[in-house]
């Protein structure tokens, strides 16, 4: 996967982006990342999980799209099918960088080799002055927003380890007599939540955390969607459905 | 609840330091100061006095007693300076040129047999410890002994720590008094005062006043102002069996700051004794652990040096060493009256098996959840406490003591002295003796308090090629292929292992930016 390249005008200053969606960008991806304020929706269509990223051991939210390794059951021949794409497939080839020493500073970068990206389609991201466009500074504004919700999710997390209120668990199911087990997954233990003192829950409950908590429980019965999505893609032949 | 007069209910500890306050730790856990009904603990420390600030490795326990102790271990890697300890490796120890084994932490696969007779019978041209197990290659890989993904205080292999004694010692004061409900003065002792029935009443300080309370816990280092001087309690003197009786301390960089770390603590012999390397993050911390008898102090220094040459270069010339005696032993009481001695002010032996933290830990620990319920128990207690404690530092001294006496080094009388039989302890005499024509068995090992079990004598025994002789007995070991399967799965098992452990210095470094998940 390519690293994305801080964005300035001198290289730059002819590039072009189709103001598209990339779908194709969750071919193989077995889980996609979410944030906070996307669980209600997300959690309609897909199991909301946390797992530890394998480099750091942190936490992450991420929305389960499907039941093994590289397996995505929502995106197949060409269609989305959930009523939600996640925003981190809504912000195109553009991804925040942080750089400098502490990497505090943060840049504007994009994936020179994503689809959506050319000198020839799309939307310029520098007029003929330099100056960088509008649709630039909508791209901009999309993914400093999404990086606040990033920062709001990891507030989140951290919470939820503090008061530790996540348990770990193994999924396991049986699809067409054919095991499946998705190890590493961690819950939130809605007993422990029922048994916070009461100012913790109001706390929670006015940040929007509980309705996370629960968006996030609520969602877990889409774990039997994703293997009705399972059965049916392996009916059509071949267990592993990688988006086209 | 009223509680009677006869209980217990103020513990002073005296002296700070990781002694002092592991015991602070380890009381504060079990006696709830802050409890309207609990025991209040308090430390106090001399603002003057210098803690003796070198031991450095640890070993498995200790791992166990900061998570019951509550201390995050993401705090205690980032503010200790810590690394992963997973074995100690001893070069040198016998007369072969390049001779070096590993004594890990893991526990040796046993199951479905012991694999001990079938490599005694095989050609040895692998090492017992990768036999049995994975660590020494973890180790001599240079790999971390966890992933990421653990939470705290899990890994894939066994391990402890080497750490900064200072800076443990200041995480442990935090930890004591922002979590455990320890109170922490400042001053220094000038008296201890004792009541008609010889137990401590009171002590005089020269800043706080009189310091009253119904327990007290030497914590005082060699000099042992309570138990030893106040008390009376006489010394035992175990330099007949260990000979080494001073340490040369020193602390070194490292080549470069991203130099790798070692997976262990390096115990090379030399002379008239050994030398030990421990590395840290930023630093090393080595010394020469020597006998007076056979070397003399300055010959010590240059053998230190010559060592250190080999990593620092012409720095080796220039480094400030520290000498320190050491009185080898332990006193002949542990707890008398209303006072019991938890660190050096209990005993000591030179560091080879890193028993000293070791031993604080326990008996702090031990200390703690047998604690007193009321006073007319004391002496009761106190007298479980002394013949516990001192089983465990007779058990240690066996321990270290065979490290020397199945020798083969010729080269100095040092070496030759070691093998004594009058230095030899009968205990160990008698499993030397048995172990030379049959393996080491679980029922060699009684108690539960051993410190040192079956698994650490199998390390160390066929580390050095002890001579069991089980041709006698071979048809006692009828599954040679069994045993080669174990072998083979160990190997495979190693081989995956290693894939999935990152280099130590870069496990360190993630740890410091990322943290460890407690969960």
């Amino acid at each position: 996967m390519a690293q994305p390249v801080p964005i300035n005008v001198a290289q730059h200053a002819n590039l072009k982006v189709r103001n598209a969606l990339d779908l194709g960008a969750s071919s193989g991806q077995q889980v996609l990342p979410i944030t906070v304020p996307e669980f209600s929706r997300a959690g309609n269509d897909c199991p909301i999980l946390f797992i530890k990223n394998a480099e750091t051991g942190q936490f992450q939210a991420v929305m389960l799209l499907g039941l093994s390794r590289e397996e995505n059951l929502i995106y197949r021949d060409g269609e989305w099918e959930g009523t939600y794409v996640p925003e981190v497939l809504r912000m195109g080839p553009f991804k925040l960088l942080m750089i400098g020493q502490d990497a505090e500073l943060a840049t504007m970068g994009v994936d020179m080799e994503s689809p959506l990206v050319s000198e020839t389609e799309g939307e310029p991201l520098f007029d003929e002055q330099g100056n960088a466009t509008e649709f630039m500074q909508e791209s901009r504004d999309a993914i400093e927003n999404y990086h606040h919700q990033g920062n709001a999710t990891r507030a989140f997390l951290s919470e939820l380890v503090e008061r530790d209120l996540l348990t770990q668990q193994s999924l396991v199911m049986e699809i067409e007599g054919e095991k499946v087990q998705i190890d590493g997954i961690y819950l939130v233990d809605e007993n422990k939540v029922r048994e916070l003192p009461d100012d913790v829950a109001l706390d929670y409950y006015r940040r929007g955390f509980l309705p996370a908590i629960y968006a996030h429980l609520m969602s877990l019965g889409q774990t039997s969607r994703l293997a009705r999505l399972k059965v049916q893609a392996q009916r059509k032949g071949g267990p592993r459905i990688l988006g086209t | 609840m009223k509680r009677p007069s006869s209980a217990v209910r103020e513990v002073l500890v005296v002296g700070g330091g990781t002694a002092g306050w592991l015991a602070a730790c380890h009381l504060a856990r079990q006696l709830h100061p802050g409890d309207p009904d609990g025991v209040r603990v308090t430390l106090v420390e001399s603002p003057d006095i210098p803690t003796i600030g070198v031991g450095e490795g640890t070993v498995p326990a200790m791992r166990r007693s900061l998570q019951y102790l509550g201390v995050s271990e993401t705090d205690f890697i980032r503010e200790c300076e810590a690394t992963f300890k997973q074995s100690i490796r001893f070069d040198g120890w016998m007369s072969r040129p390049g001779h070096s084994y590993h004594h890990v932490f893991d526990y040796p696969r046993r199951d479905p047999l012991d694999l001990t007779p079938y490599w005694l019978q095989s050609r040895r041209d692998r090492s017992y410890t990768d036999w049995v197990g994975l660590q020494s290659r973890v180790c001599d890989a240079g790999l971390g002994p966890k992933q990421m993904t653990q939470p705290e205080f899990q890994g894939v292999t066994s391990y402890a720590y080497h750490l900064d004694a200072g800076k443990f010692a200041a995480l442990l004061t935090r930890h004591a008094t922002d979590k455990l409900g320890v109170s922490h003065l400042k001053a220094n002792v000038t008296g201890v005062h004792r009541d008609a029935t010889g137990a401590i009443a009171y002590l005089d300080t020269d800043r706080l006043g009189e310091l009253h309370a119904d327990f007290y816990v030497d914590c005082t280092g060699f000099a042992s102002r309570l138990l030893g001087q106040t008390l009376q309690v006489p010394f035992i003197d175990r330099g007949d069996v260990l000979l080494a009786d001073h340490a040369l301390a020193v602390q070194v960089p490292y080549a470069a700051p991203d130099s790798p770390i070692p997976c262990q603590t390096i115990a090379t012999a030399r002379s008239a004794g050994w030398i030990w390397d421990i590395g840290l993050v930023k630093r090393r911390g080595t010394g020469y652990v020597y006998s007076s008898a056979h070397i003399d102090h300055d010959a010590a220094e240059v053998e230190l040096r010559d060592y250190l040459r080999g990593s620092i270069g012409t720095q080796a010339d220039t480094v400030g060493i520290r000498r320190i005696p050491m009185q080898v032993g332990y006193r002949e009481r542990f707890w008398a009256h209303n006072c019991a001695a938890i660190g050096l002010s209990q005993g000591f032996v030179e560091p080879l098996e890193a028993t000293g933290l070791l031993m604080f830990d326990a008996t702090a620990r031990m200390l703690a959840e047998q604690f007193p319920a009321q006073r007319s128990l004391m002496p009761l207690l106190a007298d479980r406490f002394n013949a516990r404690v001192r089983f465990a530092w007779e058990r240690v001294i066996d321990f270290i003591k065979l490290h020397y006496c199945i020798s083969d080094r010729d080269d100095s009388a040092f070496w030759r002295d070691n093998r004594s039989p009058a230095s030899i302890p009968d205990s160990l005499a008698q499993n030397l003796a048995i172990w030379r024509h049959q393996v080491p068995s679980e029922y060699d090992f009684s108690s539960k308090l051993e410190i040192f079990n079956l698994e650490n004598y199998l390390y160390v025994l066929y580390g050095m090629d002890y001579p069991t002789d089980i041709s006698a007995i071979a048809y006692r070991y009828a599954q040679p292929e069994t045993a080669q399967r174990m072998v083979a799965e160990n190997r495979a098992l190693s081989e995956r292992v290693g894939g999935a452990l990152l280099p130590h210095r870069e496990l360190i470094d993630k740890i410091h930016r990322y943290g460890l998940q407690p969960v």
